[in-house]
């Protein structure tokens, strides 16, 4: 009778007395195989569960960061620091819960004024670390224990970056009156008019309302000399809808003794510039307009305010002082123009940026008519194309439309301002 | 050898099935958040939809879409700023790469994973005719 060894021998070909040993490799080859395929398993379920997480986080500190909105931005000292921490803390909650997310799994929360886009005196941001819970289906077996699954997220709250560039133009708000900005605030110093429809009349010297600036040239003087391309430069710079070249104001803040050593902080007068040329680059600015028409408007062509900016609480007629948020779109009709005291008499005089204000270019009005597309008084040239009269001077035009932000010298150029659209974004 | 072999054959396979549907999973969940998020600054229903497909990597149709809100303010109106959008899909996943075939092969049933995650943002912007959840 044959023993067991020496049947498995006879059996499997092999020889008596190693019967059984590829038995025991298969079976611990088995076991590894099917550890490592469990344990890959959950960590697949981990990974997944993280990244629920990071969406339940996401979700829920931008829904407490939306509350932050009502704050007072006009007088920050007129809020309540605990109570907005209690409201942004609830919606919070709120978000979470529709996540499935229960209270005791949003951790680490804090709603607290962080600076985290820039200088502010409202709380501007809330933080959560959201926890999910995910079982070890098969490592367990093996002994593993399921980790701690967790996502955190920051959501802030600032104000909208208004332009891709600054456009080269500046506007004098101590020069001759206008509708366009008055003394809001009584400290004796006048303001955009924010939200109200103006014109801002170019070109003509005595009563110029905006004009160039010079341009940084970084040692030559071919941006902004008219006579070695300077005007060329910057309508070039209009067309581009922002000083983003080589040429471009350098220091956008500048200490007003330092203007003449021409680090670029000084802007300069030059005259004629409100010419058919000038309309014919802001023409072609806007020409590329239409993506906040498209979304959000009556898609006839125009982004308008409505269309780019929509009150914080839905209100479809908000009051002067809502608080604003900007939409999800791009338009070339909003630029950030320098904002100067006065121009000086004499041209090459150094001439300090004050603030920047936000304008939103409604259209161009020449003597006898407006059109919002900026096309010229024969109606010709309106798509964008090579301008037939390009080398003709013949005066000025108005830039009508209306400011919607002003972001003042006091302090960094993110800073939120009581006038200033806002922005929610994730930072983390 | 021979009897064992196909066993972890087979499991190999259904190893990979449960990967890929685990791959599945996180695309939609990354879908249907990308979705939620467009569905918070967007007022076109129909941007939202085609956000979500397109993150989805061809895993998802318009049809498996549904988009709809909530009124959280209660003030009797929904699709308000501050209100909910709530992004979902619906998506099964029928084991296939290797191991659902050979289950089949032998006449058991091939496993299916049924997928519905959905993500809730809330609204910056106002919509209008915004269906209710």
């Amino acid at each position: 009778m044959l023993n067991w060894e020496e049947a498995a021998g006879k059996w499997l070909g092999g020889h008596p007395g190693e019967g059984g040993q590829a038995l025991i490799l298969m079976l611990l080859a088995i076991t590894v195989i099917f550890a490592m395929g469990a344990i890959a398993l959950d960590f697949g379920l981990w990974l997944t569960e993280r990244q629920g997480a990071q969406k339940d986080a996401d979700s829920a500190s931008l829904a407490g960061a939306y509350e932050l909105l009502r704050q007072d931005f006009a007088d920050p000292a007129d809020n309540d620091p605990p109570s907005v921490r209690a409201a942004a803390e609830d919606a919070v909650y709120d978000w979470a819960k529709l996540n499935d997310l229960s209270q005791a799994d949003v951790g680490k929360l804090l709603v607290a004024d962080t600076d985290c886009l820039g200088p502010s005196q409202v709380i501007d941001s809330v933080s959560i670390a959201a926890e999910h819970h995910s079982p070890a289906l098969f490592t367990s077996i093996f002994g593993g224990v399921a980790p701690e699954i967790g996502a955190p997220a920051t959501a802030c709250l600032g104000s909208a970056s208004t332009a891709t560039g600054v456009l080269p133009m500046a506007i004098q708000i101590r020069g001759p009156s206008s509708g366009c900005w008055a003394d809001l605030d009584g400290d004796g110093k006048a303001e955009p008019r924010l939200g109200v429809t103006c014109a801002l009349t170019l070109g003509d010297e005595e009563s110029d309302h905006a004009t160039s600036i010079r341009l940084y040239d970084n040692g030559s003087d071919d941006c902004s000399d008219r006579n070695t391309g300077g005007y060329d430069e910057w309508r070039d710079q209009v067309e581009k809808g922002g000083a983003d070249s080589e040429c471009h104001v350098y220091n956008y803040f500048p200490d007003g003794n330092r203007c003449n050593s021409d680090q670029g902080g000084c802007a300069y007068v030059l005259p004629g510039v409100g010419s058919d040329r000038a309309l014919a680059s802001f023409r072609r600015l806007i020409s590329g307009e239409g993506e906040c028409d498209e979304k959000f408007g009556d898609r006839d062509g125009i982004d308008e305010l409505r269309e780019i900016l929509v009150a914080s609480d839905g209100d479809p007629s908000p009051p002067g002082d809502a608080v604003f948020v900007r939409r999800d779109c791009a338009s070339p009709r909003l630029v950030s123009l320098a904002v100067v005291g006065r121009f000086p008499n004499q041209p090459s005089r150094p001439m300090p940026i004050e603030a920047f204000a936000t304008f939103l270019i409604a259209g161009c009005e020449t003597e006898d008519r407006f059109d919002t597309r900026c096309s010229d008084d024969d109606g010709e040239n309106n798509g964008g194309g090579e301008e037939e009269d390009d080398d003709e001077d013949d005066g000025q035009f108005r830039l009508r439309g209306s400011f919607v932000d002003l972001l003042v010298s006091s302090g960094a150029a993110d800073e939120i301002s009581k006038w200033s659209p806002k922005r929610i974004i994730l930072v983390e | 050898m021979a009897l064992v072999l196909p066993i972890i054959f087979v499991f190999i396979l259904l190893l990979v099935d449960f990967g890929t549907a685990l791959d599945r999973r996180e695309v939609l969940q990354h879908a249907v958040r990308e979705g939620a998020r467009r569905g918070a600054v967007t007022t076109n229903i129909s941007e939202i939809v085609n956000t979500t497909v397109a993150q989805s990597q061809g895993l998802l149709e318009a049809d498996d879409v549904t988009v709809c809100y909530t009124d959280m303010n209660g003030n009797g109106r929904r699709g308000d700023p501050g209100d909910d959008v709530k992004v979902g899909v619906n998506y099964t996943y029928r084991f296939s790469v290797g191991g659902g075939e050979l289950l089949s092969a032998w006449g058991v049933t091939v496993p299916e994973i049924e997928m519905d995650p959905w993500a809730d943002m809330r609204l910056e912007n106002s919509v209008s005719g915004a269906p209710k959840c």
